[in-house]
């Protein structure tokens, strides 16, 4: 007996240093782990501040004085929003009848709806001349410091109801649908300075909108060139790369537990740094391939388009993981400028032969680029009207197909 | 029974030295398999290279978060600002923390 223990007692000592060093190493694993992430991060980070680029939600929007007349509009913003916060309640089922009114051509109006189209106009008039004062103002973004604002949301329930106004003065021809329109292009470019990745929501309905009150209305000389000044205004290149830096930024701010703002103490969340290499490893591989899609926003149209076609935007399904969700949003936002480029391409066009023809003038045509096909963009008349098409996403001429292509077509009225 | 004879006895109940493996195990551990100093040196250096790294991964994501996240610098030059507006001192100070505390926007998920 006595032996046995002898035995036991010399073993032991040899037994535990050889456990601790199996214990260590995988800490010491880690911690190369941590600090080879850790410092490729900070590699990124600096290389993205020498060129210039934002590496903060805050370089996005920076915190900055805002002007009187910044606040005077920011203040009519909020106090028309406030007023129509309540306008539609029923906007989160829009096709159901007869309040489909937002999501139908005003040409096949209803008479219930025509009626409900007028009462939502009428009720809400102090709502739209607060709109009206708003817009008139030159104004460069809300208060910032915050990476979402419902101030957003409330800014594209206003624009809705801009869109019913003009719709219904557009189809009565009543001259101030050209106003109406103007202060909807006057809000999508209050948007587009404060969130490009959102311009798309805007685009389209003022893009119809716009199509409606030339046929209808034929605007002046003075209200087309103002169309034409905001439109050129609008029509930057840069909208996409903007969109694709802020979202660098924001994986580079919140992508890491380690490094999300607001953290009070990461030593008190253990699976926090027990997690943290690999979630460094994850922001430093979806940053690696941002900065890729940075550097294709770059190219020129369509090549800019060609370098996302293969990402399926399909439903995700089972499919979560960050860097599929990160292609996907970056897909998405080079998709839909390439609608946004052609929507305002064909605009500007079919403004310059509005112009041509209402100073009965020979038209002097923009030569703008279809953005699906590196093609200058197509125009097709006909005995009513005329379409301005881009090929649209299947890169296809389907002839001005309405939904095949990108278009533009001045409605024109059936009234005599 | 005299003293002579009660030695005698005693010793045959007493233990006159350990058996020798034991006291070996005991009295001389260097000769037997004991595990030297030397054997711990490897997993001591792996917990000061581990602790090295931290500290040094720990100073990049200082670095990192310095960029990323600008709302402290910014927080600082506002504290200072409005402190030296309300005269300065260490009671201008304290009330310039809260004000610029409470002035800063929050953030806006929900409503």
């Amino acid at each position: 007996m006595n032996d046995r223990h002898a035995d036991r007692f010399t073993v032991r000592p040899k037994f535990l240093a050889w456990l601790a060093l199996a214990i260590a190493l995988p800490i010491l694993a880690h911690a190369t782990w941590d600090y080879v992430e850790a410092r490729r991060l900070r590699a990124r980070v600096d290389a993205i501040a020498a060129k210039g680029e934002p590496t903060s939600i805050d370089q996005v929007r920076p915190l900055r004085n805002l002007t009187d007349a910044d606040r005077e509009a920011a203040r009519l913003y909020r106090a028309a929003a406030a007023l129509a916060s309540d306008w539609n309640r029923n906007s989160y089922v829009p096709l159901a009848p007869p309040r489909n009114i937002l999501y139908s051509a005003p040409q096949n109006w209803s008479s219930a709806q025509r009626e409900e189209a007028d009462r939502l106009v009428s009720s809400n008039s102090d709502v739209l001349n607060l709109i009206d004062r708003a817009t008139a103002i030159e104004f460069s973004g809300f208060p910032p410091g915050t990476d979402y604002s419902y101030r957003f949301a409330e800014v594209w329930q206003l624009e809705q109801l801009a869109s019913l106004r003009t719709r219904l003065l557009a189809v009565d021809r009543r001259d101030t649908a050209v106003t109406s329109v103007h202060v909807q292009l006057l809000l999508l470019q209050a948007i587009d300075r404060e969130y490009p990745n959102t311009f798309s929501w805007f685009m389209e309905t003022i893009a119809q909108d716009l199509a409606l009150v030339i046929g209808h209305v034929r605007p002046t000389a003075p209200a087309l060139a103002s169309f034409s000044t905001v439109l050129e205004a609008l029509d930057r290149d840069d909208r996409v790369k903007r969109t694709l830096l802020t979202y660098r930024a924001e994986t580079l701010n919140n992508g890491s537990p380690s490094l999300a703002r607001g953290r009070p103490s990461r030593l008190m969340i253990p699976w926090e740094a027990m997690r943290r290499p690999y979630d460094l490893h994850t922001v430093n591989a979806v940053a690696d391939m941002q900065a890729q899609h940075v550097a294709y926003a770059d190219l020129p149209w369509p090549q800019r388009l060609d370098a996302f076609r293969d990402v399926d935007l399909g439903p995700f399904g089972e499919l979560k993981d960050v860097r599929a969700m990160q292609l996907y949003a970056s897909a998405m936002a080079v998709r839909q400028e390439a609608r946004n480029a052609a929507l305002l391409r064909t605009a500007r066009i079919a403004i310059a032969i509005e112009r041509a023809r209402v100073s009965n003038a020979a038209p002097e045509i923009p030569k703008l680029i279809d953005p699906y096909s590196g093609e200058p963009m197509r125009v097709k008349s006909d005995d009513q009207s005329y379409t301005v098409y881009s090929v649209g996403s299947n890169g296809r001429d389907d002839g001005g197909h309405a939904r095949l292509d990108v278009t533009f077509r001045p409605v024109p009225s059936t009234n005599p | 029974m005299n003293d002579e004879d009660l030695e005698r006895k005693l010793r045959r109940f007493r233990i006159v030295r350990p058996p020798e493996r034991l006291r070996v195990a005991v009295v001389d551990r260097g000769s037997g398999p004991a595990v030297p100093a030397s054997a711990w040196m490897p997993t001591a250096a792996a917990l000061i290279a581990a602790a090295v790294l931290y500290w040094l991964s720990a100073y990049e994501r200082a670095a990192v978060r310095f960029s990323v996240d600008q709302t402290p610098v910014v927080r600082a030059v506002n504290v200072e600002l409005v402190a030296r507006s309300l005269g300065g001192g260490r009671q201008s100070l304290l009330v310039a923390k809260i004000a610029v505390l409470l002035d800063e926007p929050k953030q806006e998920t929900t409503r």
